[in-house]
């Protein structure tokens, strides 16, 4: 099945994006619902789907799930628990703007030391969510 | 054996090895900050990630066993971006106010960023959104959680060599800090003050609470007499932080350091420990006496030694029912600060009030020691001032003396002579060997039967240390215990102490006399010591201080011609009334909690 077919079984008008798999999976923008395919040879699925119309804030979206990782890194290791903050902190100063938007690339070279280094699956996979949000929605947290 | 590549370099290892040990062999280094040679494994810092072939992620290389066919890289590009986004992760949870810092220059994770060579931040700094809490409530160190990088060594030091567990990690996430039971102040919480932890901090997050400037002002106070004594595990040590190897004995120079720094008169605690075994050999005997020949059940067997700080608040706080068994003589540190306001003012005819003692000691406890209550029984503070190994070091680097090209000196006169027995005080089995050669001279008017003094069962490294002495041929005093078997054990850190007291408590051994040490490998394995200190160091420390004693005159405490001349001129005899008013003491019960 692809995103396509799946937000046309929940009616779809003006769904942006679909977040395949929780908290830690990937975020599919409307305009690539036609090609992703829900599954291991596309986009794994995992616990949740989450669909989310034209009025979200992908900047909210992203703050949620950050805010959420940084509660629940169990703080071991260092990658996870530092990183997680990180990442929290720097898009909220991107926003205010407090610091260059370029700082964004720097968060996503971060988020890779973290998919790498972390000590469990939960560090390894914040990654996914921040580069899937920030790579397509790169605008909307800027601004 | 298992054979695998480190940076193409070929590698054969027991199993069981992680890859952090086979690359050491050969040769290859990979920065650790969690990782400590005495303690488990934690795997939780990150830093010493390396690149396996065929594998999802990097592996921390501390935490994952060699396998067979492994193929490692330690040093490519994605390792060494990894390894930089982690030190700097770090770094900004921490306060790096390195230049103030007591650990400045010292310090793991400032030795860790230079490798790194950070021109600049990139990442943003979280320290300034956190509140952080410094502890200062402890005597004995300092717990600031603004410099604290989570890597848990004290943790597992406080619950694995020391099974106290005084911190744990309390929270999780951006919440998660180092804390003690409900938040408490270190000074209100179950701590022996054995400084383990302080000693493995890789930051500056605990450190010993230093005394370096008073004692600075005390030496120069035209009013004041400063008399400074020396720990035996002191002098095989303090060279490590003046550029020497570990294991080398710096006596001499440093008593000539000592003198030069400024210090009125430089003497030993070893003399002191001479006169503990006097008056503790003494009470073992009287117990065992009591015990065994008249019957007397009130008597407390075994008797427990009570020299280290950190063993007594240990007991006090976790088996306070053996509190009797404990011997009442104070440490040789509190005998020495007792007797310098009152023996050795009124043969050197100073005013007590104007003596100010000071201590070099390779412990963390003895601060708090010295600022027990009951340690005024010279009817002033005996010991004003603990200075550790580390920090006597730091008062010769301040001084700007030339350490190494120092002329060696000797002891002043007055509590400054000692013996073999006084020096191996300060490792573990040291105490038992040194009471048992007196003791059982004592009784039976002949040397140990052991060659050369060296009572071997009694020596080593090993958590459990047990000897068995028949006592035979008694001169006529003692004939009572004509035939008695004289059980002993001994124990150092805590861990080992805890499995002593465990038996002890369930009936299961039936000693006469235990001794035991806080830490491991006792004073020469103290957290006053220079870091690092492991179990090869320590080791490395213990040949030195028995070498020292088989280069000294007298090898048996009660030969000490000044502990023979203190018992002529003020204290009449071991256990009199006199040593019982300065130089024993009580203890007190506190919670387990």
């Amino acid at each position: 099945m692809t995103d396509k077919q799946f937000v046309n079984e929940f009616g779809d008008g003006d769904t942006k994006a679909v977040k395949v798999g929780g908290a830690s999976g990937f975020c599919v923008p409307r305009k690539k619902f036609a090609e992703t395919i829900i599954g291991f040879e596309g986009v794994p699925t995992g616990g949740s789907m989450k669909l989310f119309n034209s009025s979200r804030s992908m900047y909210n979206v992203l703050h949620n799930y950050l805010d959420f990782f940084t509660e629940e890194s169990c703080g071991q290791c260092t990658p996870c628990r530092v990183g997680c903050q990180q990442l929290l902190k720097g898009v909220e100063k991107v926003k205010k703007g407090e610091v260059k938007s370029t700082y964004l690339n720097e968060l996503i070279k971060l988020s890779d030391t973290m998919k790498i280094a972390a000590k469990c699956g939960l560090g390894q996979s914040v990654g996914n969510a921040f580069k899937s949000i920030v790579g397509n929605f790169r605008e909307e947290i800027i601004y | 054996m298992i054979n695998l590549l480190i940076n193409d370099q070929k590698v054969s290892v027991q199993k069981g090895t992680t890859v952090l040990a086979a690359a050491r062999k050969l040769k290859i280094n990979i920065p650790t900050l969690c990782n400590h040679d005495d303690l488990c494994v934690a795997g939780n810092c990150r830093v010493c990630l390396v690149e396996q072939k065929g594998a999802r992620t990097l592996i921390a290389s501390c935490a994952t066993p060699a396998s067979e066919g492994m193929e490692i890289h330690t040093n490519t590009l994605k390792v060494r971006n990894a390894r930089k986004h982690i030190v700097e992760l770090l770094l900004s949870e921490h306060r790096s106010d390195c230049t103030k810092c007591y650990k400045n220059q010292n310090c793991e994770l400032h030795s860790l960023a230079n490798e790194f060579a950070f021109g600049e931040h990139i990442l943003l700094d979280l320290v300034e959104d956190k509140k952080y809490n410094i502890d200062r409530s402890s005597v004995s160190f300092v717990k600031d959680d603004s410099k604290c990088i989570r890597c848990q060594r004290c943790v597992r030091t406080c619950s694995e060599l020391q099974s106290v567990s005084a911190i744990a990690v309390a929270n999780k996430g951006a919440h998660q800090t180092i804390s003690s039971f409900h938040d408490r102040p270190m000074s209100h919480v179950v701590c022996s003050n054995c400084g383990q932890c302080v000693n493995r901090c890789p930051t500056g997050a605990l450190v010993e609470k230093t005394y370096i400037d008073q004692v600075w002002d005390a030496i120069y106070d035209p009013d004041k007499h400063v008399v400074v004594q020396t720990a035996p595990a002191v002098r095989v040590a303090l060279g490590e932080d003046l550029g020497y190897d570990p294991g080398e004995r710096v006596t001499g120079k440093m008593v000539n350091a000592l003198k030069q720094l400024g210090f009125n008169s430089v003497l030993d605690t070893d003399f002191s420990a001479d006169l503990t075994i006097m008056e503790e050999g003494t009470e073992l005997l009287v117990r065992l006496k009591k015990a065994l020949v008249d019957g007397d059940k009130k008597i407390s067997l075994p008797m427990f030694t009570s020299c280290s700080p950190g063993w007594i608040k240990f007991i006090e706080h976790k088996y306070p029912e053996f509190l009797p068994n404990l011997s009442t003589c104070k440490s040789p540190q509190q005998m020495f600060g007792a007797l310098a306001k009152t023996y050795y003012a009124k043969k050197r005819n100073i005013d007590p009030s104007k003596i100010v003692s000071v201590s070099i000691m390779p412990c963390t406890a003895k601060k708090f020691e010295a600022d027990r209550p009951e340690m005024r029984s010279s009817g002033f503070k005996d010991v004003d001032y603990v200075l550790t190994t580390r920090e006597l070091a730091v008062m010769i680097k301040q001084a700007g003396l030339d350490f190494r090209n120092l002329e060696e000196a000797k002891y002043d006169s007055i509590m400054g002579e000692s013996t073999g027995a006084g020096v191996i005080f300060g490792v573990t089995g040291g105490v038992m060997e040194a009471a048992l050669r007196t003791a059982y001279e004592i009784v039976t008017g002949r040397e140990v039967p052991f060659g050369n003094l060296i009572i071997t069962p009694v020596r080593g490294m090993e958590g459990v240390k047990e000897a068995t002495i028949k006592i035979e041929g008694c001169v006529d005093a003692w004939k009572c215990l004509e035939g008695a078997e004289l059980k002993c054990a001994i124990a150092h850190g805590l861990s080992n102490a805890k499995k002593r007291m465990k038996m002890v408590k369930a009936g299961e051994a039936s000693y006469h006399f235990i001794e035991i040490m806080g830490c491991p490998g006792g004073c020469i394995g103290g957290r006053g010591q220079p870091i690092p200190t492991n179990l090869a160091i320590s080791t490395k420390r213990m040949k030195a201080i028995y070498s020292e004693d088989e280069n000294m005159v007298h090898r048996k405490s009660h030969l000490n011609p000044e502990v023979v001349a203190i018992y002529k001129e003020f204290l009449d005899q071991p256990n009199s009334h006199k040593s019982h008013e300065l130089l024993h003491t009580h203890y007190v019960e506190r919670d387990n909690y």
